[in-house]
């Protein structure tokens, strides 16, 4: 009877998320109340009793296998001893987050004549008010009472014969529920959604290839707009004194074969910041224009109330899959500052305006033709995090190169848009690292190297600790401030997630997807 | 041609391979690129296949993902895989090798130039790769790249230098050039890396030697000779005294007697509080039901499709994996898993659910040699862990529910020649055929042989049990004692000549397979010191015997029961009426998975308690008459459990009595979940529903808990490295250990 009564308590905490208390999360840390812990897209906790001297003494607390041998990248959702986590393909679960004990467990029906380029991840959940949200690999929005996991209401964001997926968490601000699809690869026009969270009605959409008449449709030859991708498939950014949600749109398709779609390609490859009541565009930032090499710009957006150069501004830092890492100014979109964080031979530098200034020859070939970074990018969609206590940004980074390859780009509905394809360079020995740049000038400050390139985000805490894992299942803290290992676990198997920490009843938890299961990590008494 | 004929020919010649077309554009092109050339996939254009080439490779490769790499599993019906592979072959039919070496010639400079450091068909070195599957996995250009290209010796400290085989962030494991694994923290040393060009080879030395790595027929044939590496030896004299270094775990059980006790003390009631998993290591496929052996600080672990891996038993980090490419089995006639492995030598022993027994390299995962020990085709299968003795390698056979039959094999540890049989069904002119009414039923009647046997030095005897006789349920179409089912044998390993059996169910209707752990100890019994055989059964009996005689000794129910009345002086049950299946139903107890089954139980010669898992459940029956059909189901009914569940609890026996001494409650009883008592005095088990729990030995006290997040399938072990004792248990799809901070 206790044990029930405890079980209902916590349950019903749940069911109350109101949207101040996301706009407000850093004042609860015990929480992590959206996908990236807070609206800034830091990924940075205020949680300090695990924490540089302490974290020798950190234990596996409990452990959730999936069951399923597909890829885990999670990020849990933790509302007053609540934890809300996916599975792939098609799970949302919600557990008791200090024993791992299952509340409840939801399965969404998928047809199985899905069109998918990369497997049947998902990352994750919102949470607002009583309600979690999820998107679905077949393109639904899913609304789930909290407490029981019953089904409110579905809505249908687009047709998956043709294509569109969703494996991205949806981004809760205000009444609202903000989402996109997926399916960069075979010719989908993408957009990103707000749907009323009470009811599913869709309030607006924008799409990220612009239509006949709209601003930007120039910049694609023909009609290959209607084909264009940029999708979304890694949860944006908000900015509440602006209104402005800021999200990372992927790349143009067919991904290896521009002749087909000549012109920049906007709003492929870019930042857009739209406003969070209509949807309209107030900027965009575009960080490849005409790609031809996979290197979408889906990370998370970084807002950051700093200085530049001696005065203070709001800005939005992101290090991209093509290499390269900028400051913009958040309120105009202006380009402040960047630079390249790894080895990449495909541009000389960034111009005043952050354009790339492209080095000849180095599309991709019908033979081939090597460039730096890989189609993995010099980072991917793992979260990287900034950290307040630091003042440093942490990206995990790929040093690879590959051989890109120039095929046919013929659309068909529903089937694969690629265009090309490509091979990782054979005599390399490709490396990973966490980088920590200055996050006014993207100078290198340390760097932790790893055996393999990165697959997983990062976590940082007021504890002077940052923790990620590897592509061969370690899971690490290091000193956030110096990069020495502090702390290590080996998980078995790659992680391809991002960590989160959240307290229950004064103990802290870290909690990361690693390989095809969930660890949760304490102190030991 | 007719119009019809030419469609019939366009249909069946060229349509597979264009369907394939489409059907590789809309399922791998993502990642393979439209014409194959590679993406975020390789290059399939090559003819080089990395993890096999031949169709049946392919087929597994896409429906089943290959595992440790990012290849998924494509579920697409056999037609479609079918159609995919032919447009494989397409992809790769401008990559015609040109081979102009002389194979045979190249035999000998395969022998005398590369065989130091690189085995072909299990014999050479292991410091290179196996070149065993050249053939499947090459092309000459590629041989001949690789040739041109120099070796990199890796420098760790003073003296330790080798290749690197793999590394992650903080460790790198290192063969050395004494062949000795050395397993480095990165951290604290430096590394320092050299180059040495691969032997020099006149032009055509290198083609011969190309000629032959591509052309020689791969052959599974067992290797000349035998000599054990130095440093990697687990004698036979090892394994009669696994007691004697019990920081290893060197047979299934533990030791040959099948005690499944561990003499690690530094894990105490005191102190259990603390324990905490201290690595894990995930398959990223389903459930492991595996226990593991340890070897001085390597640990072989087998996963449920008949694959295998070592790891360095203090950090989890791989040492080398063995991925058996499966053909379809006969699944409804088995369970598709492996439970272990068997060490002797330097070599480890892997039974497959295809019905092979393969030999692997215990340094290098290298397959020594894979012989067939039956046809899978009929159905048959092996699941569970051979038995090592001198020389010898010992299998049995699942063959339960297909109308087939078991029998226990013998096979040369060296040579993989086989040895003997002995058959679990009397065969024509066996006296015993008449327990079997008709005779003829015996041919198609079960008592299969699906777990390890024990074995007793001194009497130089093996124990093995038998499982149920077909069809389970219905026993009229085979009237009689049907032996040797539900039994175990005593058999004389030199000739497979059975000494003695004892039969725990004769005439069995429930499916309770008589497959659990023969274990043996010596006790005094009514003032007398005996050799016994003790085992809890699936039928709820606790049995102790003379293992030198078979002679019943004593016995009693340990579980709920409400079949017999009791067991008479020849440990005969004395069977109550109304408790066999009719086509109606009939409520008995247990249920067919039993009240013990193959979970391990453990003795602990410092309390003197046999310990079980125990499962106290009950079913309804039912019986139907069916013709045999060998390869297909032949159950003969079926069994549905009560409303009220399947509780179970971890008990504590008097080993030489059956009494019961204490009694742990588990919220679910299981036939597969473990015990093992440690010499510190903490007992621990595994529970169904996911946990390893800590009880005091003494007084099954609960000491401590661990939610492994999945269900458990399998039994607990100990094991010490660097004076460090661990824990490990495989749950779903990990291997998770612990230890002391």
């Amino acid at each position: 009877m206790k044990l029930l009564l405890v079980l209902w308590a916590g349950l019903a905490a749940a069911q109350n998320v109101p949207y101040e208390r996301i706009l407000n999360s850093p004042n609860e840390p015990n929480n992590w109340l959206t996908y990236s812990g807070n609206y800034t897209g830091q990924r940075y906790s205020t949680l300090s009793q695990i924490n540089a001297s302490t974290v020798k003494r950190l234990k596996v607390a409990w452990v959730h296998q999936t069951g399923t041998t597909e890829s885990h990248q999670t990020s849990p959702v933790v509302v007053d001893g609540v934890m809300f986590i996916t599975e792939a393909p098609n799970v949302v679960k919600s557990m008791d987050a200090k024993t791992g004990t299952v509340f409840w467990r939801y399965e969404h029906k998928i047809p199985d004549d899905l069109r998918l380029c990369c497997g049947r991840p998902n990352r994750g959940v919102a949470i607002l008010n009583g309600t979690v949200y999820y998107g679905s690999i077949n393109a639904d929005l899913v609304a789930l009472d909290a407490r029981t996991g019953r089904v409110k209401w579905t809505v249908k964001m687009a047709d998956h014969r043709l294509g569109y997926s969703s494996t991205v968490a949806p981004l809760a601000v205000k009444d609202k529920i903000i989402i996109g699809v997926a399916g960069g690869e075979f010719g989908i026009r993408a957009f990103i959604d707000a749907y009323d969270a009470k009811t599913g009605k869709r309030l607006w959409r924008f799409h990220t290839v612009p239509g006949e008449g709209e601003f930007g449709r120039e910049t694609w030859a023909g009609d290959s707009w209607k084909t264009g991708s940029g999708s979304i498939w890694i949860t944006g950014s908000y900015d509440p004194e602006a209104n402005t949600v800021i999200w990372g749109t992927g790349n143009p398709g067919p991904d290896w074969n521009g002749d087909v779609r000549k012109g920049d390609n906007l709003f492929s490859d870019s930042f857009v910041a739209l406003d969070a009541d209509t949807g309209q565009r107030k900027w965009h930032f575009q960080f490849t224009p005409h790609d031809t090499h996979d290197w979408d710009a889906t990370q998370v957006p970084v807002l950051i109330d700093g200085t530049f150069r001696g005065q203070p501004r709001k800005m939005v830092v992101t290090a991209n899959r093509n290499g390269f890492y900028y400051v913009l100014d958040r309120t105009t979109g202006k380009f402040l500052q960047g630079k390249a964080f790894i080895k990449q031979t495909w541009a000389r530098g960034l111009d005043d305006n952050g354009r790339p200034l492209v080095v000849p020859n180095t599309e991709p070939t019908e033979e081939g033709n090597l460039i730096w970074p890989s189609l993995g990018g010099g980072t991917n969609w793992y979260s990287p995090s900034y950290s307040p206590h630091s003042n440093l940004f942490y990206v995990p980074v790929r040093e690879q190169g590959a051989y890109y390859f120039k095929g046919e780009a013929d659309y068909k509905p529903g089937v694969i848009f690629n265009g090309g394809g490509q091979r990782n360079e054979p005599n390399e020995e490709p490396y990973g690292a966490v980088r920590a740049l200055d996050p006014e000038t993207g100078t290198l400050k340390w760097e932790f190297r790893t055996a393999a390139p990165a697959s997983a985000g990062i976590l940082t805490t007021k504890g002077n600790l940052l923790f990620t894992g590897t592509s061969q299942g370690d899971f690490v803290a290091l000193d956030s401030t110096t990069g020495s290992v502090l702390w290590r676990f080996k998980g078995g198997l790659g992680m391809g997630s991002n960590p989160v920490t959240y307290s229950v009843d004064g103990r802290q938890y870290v909690a990361a997807a690693i390989g095809r299961a969930l660890f949760v990590f304490d102190l030991m008494e | 041609m007719r119009l019809t004929t030419l469609l019939l020919f366009l249909f069946t010649t060229l349509l597979p391979a264009q369907n394939g077309k489409r059907l590789f554009v809309s399922s791998c092109s993502a990642c393979h690129g439209d014409t194959g050339k590679g993406g975020r996939g390789s290059d399939l254009t090559t003819g080089d296949w990395k993890h096999g080439g031949s169709d049946e490779d392919l087929l597994r490769n896409i429906t089943k993902g290959i595992p440790g790499t990012q290849m998924p599993a494509i579920p697409l019906p056999d037609a479609d895989a079918r159609a995919i592979v032919a447009h494989l072959r397409t992809l790769s039919a401008g990559a015609v090798d040109v081979i102009t070496g002389d194979a045979s010639a190249g035999r000998g400079v395969f022998t005398a130039r590369c065989a130091t450091c690189h085995m072909f068909s299990g014999e050479g070195g292991i410091l290179g790769s196996d070149l065993s599957e050249a053939k499947a996995r090459h092309k000459s250009k590629s041989l001949l790249k690789a040739l041109a290209q120099p070796i990199t010796f890796t420098e760790a400290g003073p003296g330790i230098k080798g290749v690197m085989k793999s590394e992650d962030t903080f460790t790198l494991q290192l063969m050395d050039e004494q062949r000795k694994w050395r397993l480095i923290d990165k951290r604290a040393v430096k590394l320092r890396t050299s180059q040495t060009p691969h032997p020099a080879l006149t032009a055509p030395e290198r083609d011969n030697v190309i000629a032959f790595l591509l052309k020689a027929p791969p052959s599974s044939a067992p290797p000349s000779k035998w000599t054990p590496a130095a440093d990697f030896n687990v004698t036979f004299a090892r394994l009669k005294n696994a007691a004697a270094e019990p920081h290893n775990w060197l047979t299934y059980w533990g030791d040959f007697r099948g005690t499944h006790y561990s003499g690690l003390k530094q894990i105490t009631p005191a102190n259990v509080s603390s324990l905490k998993s201290a690595w894990t290591f995930q398959t990223g496929g389903n459930t492991i039901e595996t226990t593991p052996l340890v070897v001085d600080g390597i640990m072989f672990v087998t996963g449920p499709l008949s694959n295998a891996s070592a790891l360095d038993a203090r950090t989890g980090r791989p040492l080398w994996r063995y991925n058996r490419r499966l053909p379809q089995v006969a699944s409804h006639c088995t369970v598709m898993t492996n439970r272990g492995m068997a060490v002797l030598g330097d070599r480890v022993y892997l039974a497959t659910l295809d019905m092979h027994l393969v030999a692997l390299d215990a340094k290098s995962g290298n397959v020594i040699f894979d012989i067939e020990v039956d046809d899978y085709k009929k159905g048959l299968s092996i699941t569970h862990a051979p038995l090592a003795i001198d020389g010898k390698i010992i299998v049995g056979v699942t063959a339960g529910e297909c109308a087939l039959t078991g029998w226990v094999d013998a096979f040369d540890a060296a040579t993989g020649k086989k040895l003997w049989r002995t058959h679990a069904t009397p065969q024509p002119g066996d006296p015993n055929r008449k327990t079997w009414q008709p005779e003829t039923s015996a041919d198609y009647g079960g008592a299969p042989t699906w777990t390890t046997g024990t074995y007793d030095v001194e009497t130089n005897t093996i124990y093995w049990a038998t499982g149920n006789p077909g069809p389970d349920y219905e026993g009229t179409t085979r009237l009689g004692d049907n032996l040797y089912s539900c039994s175990v044998l005593a058999l004389d390993p030199e000739t497979g000549r059975m000494k003695w059996w004892f039969q725990f169910t004769p005439h069995d209707v429930h499916d309770w397979d008589g497959n659990q752990t023969p274990m043996l100890i010596d006790g005094t019994v009514r003032g007398q010191k005996r050799k016994l055989l003790i085992t809890a059964q699936r039928n709820a009996f606790y049995y102790v015997l003379d293992r030198v005689t078979g002679e019943f000794i004593t016995g009693q129910a340990f579980a709920k029961q409400t079949w017999a009345k009791g067991l008479d002086d020849k440990g005969r049950p004395i069977v109550l009426p109304n408790t066999t299946p009719t086509p109606e139903g009939n409520h008995v107890c247990p249920d067919a998975a039993g009240a013990a089954n193959w979970g391990s139980p453990s003795y602990d010669p410092a309390t003197g308690f046999f310990l079980v898992s125990v499962r106290e459940a009950c079913a309804i029956y039912t019986s139907v008459i069916k013709s045999p059909v060998p390869g297909e189901g032949f159950t003969g009914g079926g069994q549905e459990i009560d409303e009220k569940g399947t509780p179970g609890s971890v008990r504590a026996l008097d080993a030489l009595t059956g009494a019961r001494k204490w009694d742990f409650p588990l919220q679910i009883g299981s036939s597969a979940t473990g015990v093992i008592a440690t010499a510190g005095g903490v007992t621990f088990a595994s529970s169904n529903d996911g946990n390893l729990i800590a009880l005091d030995s003494k007084t099954g006290k609960y000491l401590w808990h661990y939610y492994t997040g999945a269900n458990i399938v399998a039994s607990p072990m100990a094991y010490a490295v660097g004076g460090k004792q661990y824990v490990a248990i495989a749950a779903q799809s990990a291997i998770i250990t612990f230890a002391l901070p």
